[in-house]
């Protein structure tokens, strides 16, 4: 079995292998960038390697420099954190036919879960809900189209089967805009995606974003962690997490817990994972699934006190869980800011040297970050700079202690959405808990941020 | 059409090296003209951290085995005190099987070589002097 890790990523997430990779008395190779040689993990790595220019398609995507560093340095598996390689089927694949062990889901599980239809139709054959829609990618015929659509019943949403993240997505209110909105669906999702499918769901208009996070070995067991809410989100990017999700009783969670868990040993999924929901009217309705660690997954981590990247190379290893589902305790609540270095008020990225990083700490504190005094935050990539966490045994006393620790926080040099973060923890709707995924996007509307030097974009 | 809608089209276009575009749909039509030099963000126009000496010879072009010496010939592919024309090739990278040629970006006189034969070398890890 293998003894040396290659983290195959950059930033905070690169730091978060390492550490749980010398938790298990694990080696690792840092594989960077030549925009990252100053990262915090290239320096506390046992090797560090560049892979590439500062360019990701010619760095953190190139699969055959990856695959030619980890042989090279003997590395026997390989991480590849969050975005990037992360979810791309060809390149498990490609890892595993070099006789390596990519850290996470079989090529084929990826596969399976990355197409949205092929993801649908297996959790419908799994019994887990999903959002009221087409049966797989639409007909070319015009009348089957509309005839799909009043069956589901206006509002419906247009999506690429190969898309994510908010991309290639279109509200239709009424069936005369039905046609142009799929036909220019089709065209985006083709440039997009090189994938010209699309299909048909309800719209759902004030959904929560509730996730489960599931974890499989690869000896037939799998485990639910408990879930998070995800609502708080600005162009479908998620900006705080907590978890437990405020106002769903426990049993409606454990029933969709189990059938996620349940689901992982039908997919043959092995590893950490996230299955993402919409949550109307108390129905949960599966939208996608992660298939790989997420930024959010500290949250989880501080409500259970389980170590999800340990356990993710632990299962890569072959080992077996080594808890079950009944030793699983939700304890406390947890909340997390993403720090982003970006202007508060305009989103504008904001990289730059940081002249001085002081992060917060105390009590129920936790802060993921590769931030250091002197660090330059390159304007290549992602503008994640931290995730500050706070635990308490309540809500109330965790959003206290994340207040606090905004306040704490100085990043000399970068701008960052600390202020915004910091504005959301005295809004009211915040503090209820229970909102929707618009509910930052109306506060924007309605002028949370006029006035705060912010309307230049 | 939505600001989000534009601004791909607008990311489109700056990928493409279009220069101007007009969409028209029912109702309304939309031109855009690209700037030669888009000014974004001046406030984010912070320079990637630079390599600390800006080496000026050869570098490795991506991560293998540096072999000076020819790995099926056996003799050294170039050497010391050698003048080189730019895109010659003066040493090998091994990955597996795999050969890649080290080239001169430049036309020079090559220095001695400044990493072993047989190490590992990362993209970009200067390997020879170049004067």
């Amino acid at each position: 079995m293998f003894d040396t890790v290659l983290i195959a990523n950059r930033g905070e997430i690169a730091l978060r292998i390492l550490r749980a990779c010398r938790d298990l008395g694990l080696k690792t190779v840092a594989a960077h960038s030549e925009a990252d040689a100053s990262l915090r993990h290239v320096a506390l790595a046992d090797k560090a390697i560049c892979i590439g220019p500062a360019a990701a398609t010619e760095s953190y995507l190139n699969i055959a420099e990856i695959i030619a560093a980890a042989q090279l340095t003997g590395a026997g598996a390989i991480h590849p954190g969050y975005g990037f390689l992360s979810e791309n089927a060809a390149f498990a694949e490609a890892v595993e036919n070099a006789g390596l062990i990519f850290v996470g889901p079989s090529a084929t599980a990826i596969r399976t879960m990355g197409d949205k239809v092929s993801a649908k139709r297996t959790m419908i054959a799994a019994g887990v809900p999903c959002v009221a829609g087409s049966e797989g990618a639409l007909p070319q015929d015009e009348q089957e189209v509309r005839a799909i659509a009043e069956a589901i019943g206006y509002p419906v949403i247009v999506k690429a089967a190969g898309g994510g993240g908010g991309r290639g997505m279109r509200i239709v209110r009424d069936e005369q805009a039905l046609m142009e909105a799929v036909s220019m669906a089709v065209k985006e999702a083709d440039r997009a995606f090189g994938n010209p499918q699309v299909y048909l769901e309800k719209f759902l208009e004030q959904p929560r974003h509730i996730e489960i996070q599931i974890l499989a070995d690869k000896h037939g067991r799998a485990v639910w962690l408990g879930e998070r809410d995800c609502s708080m989100q600005r162009r479908h990017q998620k900006i705080i997490e907590e978890a437990p999700a405020p106002g769903i009783a426990r049993e409606a969670i454990g029933e969709i817990g189990d059938l996620c868990a349940r689901a992982c040993l039908t997919i043959g999924y092995t590893g950490a994972g996230t299955f993402e929901f919409l949550y109307e009217d108390g129905r949960f309705s599966f939208i996608e699934m992660n298939t790989r660690v997420q930024v959010e997954h500290p949250v989880t981590e501080l409500v259970t006190g389980i170590d999800i990247v340990r356990e993710q190379i632990r299962i890569a290893r072959g080992e077996p869980l080594s808890f079950s589902q009944e030793d699983i305790r939700i304890q406390g609540h947890a909340v997390e800011c993403r720090i982003n270095a970006e202007d508060p008020y305009s989103f504008r990225p904001h990289p730059g040297r940081v002249e001085r990083w002081t992060p917060p700490s105390g009590p129920g504190i936790r802060v993921e970050s590769h931030l250091y005094s002197g660090y330059t935050v390159p304007p290549h990539y992602d503008s994640l700079v931290a995730k500050l966490l706070a635990h308490g045994a309540t809500r109330a006393e965790a959003i206290g202690r994340m207040r606090g620790a905004l306040g704490e926080m100085e990043a000399v040099g970068i701008a960052t959405n600390a202020p915004l973060h910091g504005i959301l923890m005295e809004e009211p709707g915040f503090a209820a808990g229970g909102f929707d995924i618009h509910h930052l996007e109306h506060l924007i509307e309605g002028g949370l941020l006029q006035g705060r030097g912010g309307d230049d974009d | 059409m939505t600001i989000e809608e534009i601004e791909r089209l607008t990311a489109w276009c700056a990928s493409a090296g279009i220069g101007e575009i007009e969409v028209s749909e029912a109702g309304f039509s939309l031109r855009l003209h690209m700037q030669a030099v888009v000014a974004e963000t001046p406030a984010a126009a912070a320079e990637a951290p630079v390599p600390e000496t800006v080496f000026k010879g050869v570098r490795a072009p991506g991560v293998g085995v540096f072999r000076i010496d020819h790995p099926t010939t056996g003799h050294p592919v170039a050497g010391a005190g050698q003048t080189v024309r730019k895109g010659e090739t003066v040493g090998v990278l091994q990955v597996g099987p795999c050969l890649k040629a080290v080239l001169a970006p430049a036309d020079g006189v090559l220095g001695a070589a400044l990493i072993k034969d047989g190490a590992v070398v990362g993209y970009g890890t200067p390997l020879y002097e170049l004067v």
